[in-house]
Order: structure tokens, then sequence, then C-alpha cells
């Protein structure tokens, strides 16, 4: 990609992330006022002398309402998060962090096909200076088509692991796929190989590109972050 | 012990006043301003409060500038910073930097904000003592 189409996406990336992130700004100022009305609700419920035949009902509600305003905060944060990923092409960043973004967005996906989504991510791994928004991006273009591709009751599971300095990214997929025609096809491997050369990273697939049960990106020592 | 004396700043004045009313019924002197040049008027002015609650986006001075001016005019008041921005660790590692005793990721929750508040004055409370 020369020079110009590099800025002009980044450029591009930048703009949608900043848009997203103050989109959720917003949604959260105005979720933490219903919590505050709803929470003082309950504190006057609770402060009246006589507790009217409804009252147990009425709590209920209220804990209801306060149960999906958390939810919805928890959406919140980790688009903030992701969004924030494309403040700028170039950081220090934790894998585990940017892949647990990518799996929360994902679960909707998940969550329509009946497939699980599940993760085992090494402890104290390190940091690596790259692309978080192409590294999300290159784990959707994995992930989303082997949602997609399996069976009710198929399993994506994603593990990370120190190797050689570096990380390495394993997706494996479980179960049945779908009848031919039911979904699309797995990730077309040339793209896929274009972004991991993007993010310097090598990828495989096992036992092939055409119909992976696992793809792996291994990030290489020589991206690691250089010392502050 | 007295009653905790709370300042909310915050420029969304339904959050602020109902959030002030919910810690008044729970035992505190909660009050409510909407921008930082009004808290630091009323600090100036010689009506200090034990712990500030300080939103972080904010039109004019925003949060972190303000923190670092009521620091700099007495910095035996806690500030707790309460933030819908970003996903919270960046923001708390900045907060922390500037002496904010913590932070809090609207939308917060009532126990666990009424026992940071009660943290932060125990704090403020035996500084003052020692000051004796």
């Amino acid at each position: 990609m020369d020079k110009l189409n590099r800025e002009m996406r980044e450029e591009q990336l930048a703009f949608i992330g900043r848009m997203m992130a103050g989109v959720s700004h917003d949604f959260k100022n105005h979720l933490a006022i219903i919590r505050e009305l709803n929470g003082l609700i309950g504190d006057m419920l609770e402060l009246e002398p006589e507790k009217s035949a409804k009252h147990a009902r009425y709590k209920k509600i209220i804990g209801d309402i306060d149960e999906r305003v958390e939810r919805a905060a928890e959406m919140c944060r980790y688009l903030s998060g992701f969004s924030h990923r494309m403040d700028q092409a170039l950081s220090s960043f934790s894998v585990n962090d940017v892949l647990r973004e990518a799996l929360f967005l994902l679960q909707r996906t998940a969550r329509q096909k009946q497939v699980a989504l599940d993760s085992s991510l090494g402890e104290e791994l390190p940091a690596i200076f790259s692309d978080p928004a192409l590294l999300q991006f290159a784990c959707y273009f994995i992930i989303r088509p082997a949602l997609e591709s399996l069976a009710k009751d198929g399993r994506v599971l994603v593990s990370t692991s120190e190797e050689g300095g570096g990380i390495r990214i394993t997706i494996t997929m479980e179960g049945e796929r779908r009848s031919r025609g039911e979904g699309p096809a797995p990730a077309p491997g040339e793209l896929l190989a274009g972004l991991a050369q993007e993010l310097n990273a090598q990828v495989s697939f096992r036992p092939s590109v055409v119909a992976p049960q696992e793809v792996v990106l291994v990030l290489p020592p020589q991206i690691a972050a250089p010392p502050a | 012990m007295t009653e905790v004396k709370v300042l909310i700043v915050d420029d969304e004045k339904e959050f602020a006043s109902t959030l002030a009313e919910r810690l008044i019924l729970r035992g505190f002197a909660a009050s409510a301003v909407h921008c930082a040049e009004d808290a630091l008027a009323l600090i100036h002015a010689g009506d200090i409060p034990e712990v500030i609650l300080l939103d972080l986006k904010m039109p004019l001075m925003d949060g972190m500038e303000a923190l670092a001016a009521i620091k700099e005019y007495d910095p035996a008041i806690e500030v707790i910073i309460l933030t819908g921005h970003g996903s919270g660790g960046a923001v708390g590692v900045d907060a922390k930097k500037g002496a904010a005793f913590d932070c809090i990721m609207k939308p917060v929750d009532i126990k666990e904000l009424t026992q940071k508040i009660n943290l932060a004055a125990a704090k403020r409370r035996q500084y003052m003592e020692q000051e004796k």
C-alpha cells in the first residue's frame, strides 16, 4: 500500500473511531442519568412509611432497569475501548485487551448462530507495538466467518500464548459445519495473508486454507514495544 | 462522626442534582455545581468540601485542569474523578498522577461510590488531625 493510501486509511479509521467514541461517551452519560433517577425512585420507595402492596414488584422493576443499565454500560465501555484503538495507527498495547474487546463485540453474532465463542488468554504476556485496530480486523476476519460456518452448538476458541518473545493467537473451530450454501465461506486466505503482512505477522491454516479448523497468527518479537 | 461534605461538579445537571439528592438521603452533606469555575469560586470563598466528585469532560475548564487547580489551592481536599470517558484504565492512571483519590466510571454504583467517599473523607480527616 502506498504512503498516501495508508495515510488516508489511517485518517478515515481515526475519524470513525472518534465518532464512535463520542457517541459511546454520550450514551454513558445518558445511562448515568437513568441509573441515578431509577436509584432515586428506589430510595424514595424505601423511605415510604407504609409499603404499598406493590412494593416488591416496584423494587423488582427498579432492579431490572438497573441490571439493563449495567449491561448497556458494559457494552459502551467495550465500544469506547474499541473506538480509541483507532486513535493512532501504531501503539503499545496488550493483545489480550484487544482480543477481549473484539470477542465481546462478536458475542452477538455468536448468540445468533448458537455457536460458543470462548477464550483462553495467556497470563503476563508482553505488550507489543503494532496496529491494534488492524489486529482486531484480522481477528474479526477469521472469527466471524468461523461463527457463520459452524453449525448450532459449535465452538470457536481463541487462545493466546507467548512464542519466542512474540504473541501466538490460535483460533480453533470445533463442531459440525453448516451444510453448503447455509453460510459464507471461511476467510479468504489471500486477504488474511495481506493483513498479516501489514502486521508483520505469520499466519497459518490447519488443515487447509479452504476449510481451516485452526488459524494461527504469530506476532513476532521484532515488533515488541521498545522500552519507554 | 459529622456528615461528610461532598461537592459534585458535573455539567450534566440532572445527573449532578439527582446524585446529590441520593447522597443526602444517605446522610452526606452533598451539593452540586455544573462547572469547574463555580467549584473553584466556592473553594476560594472558603466553602471547602471534604470530597469533590469531579466530572472529567466539561466545557471550558476540564476535570484534569480543575483537579490541578483544586490541589494547588488545598492539597487536603480529596477528589474522586467520575467519568464516562474511554474504558477507564488510562483515565484512572492520569487521574492518579494528578493526585485524585480515585476514579469511578459512569454510570456509578452508589454503594461503591459511598464507600469511596467515606474512605476519602477519612483520609482527609486523618490528615487534618495530624496538622492540628
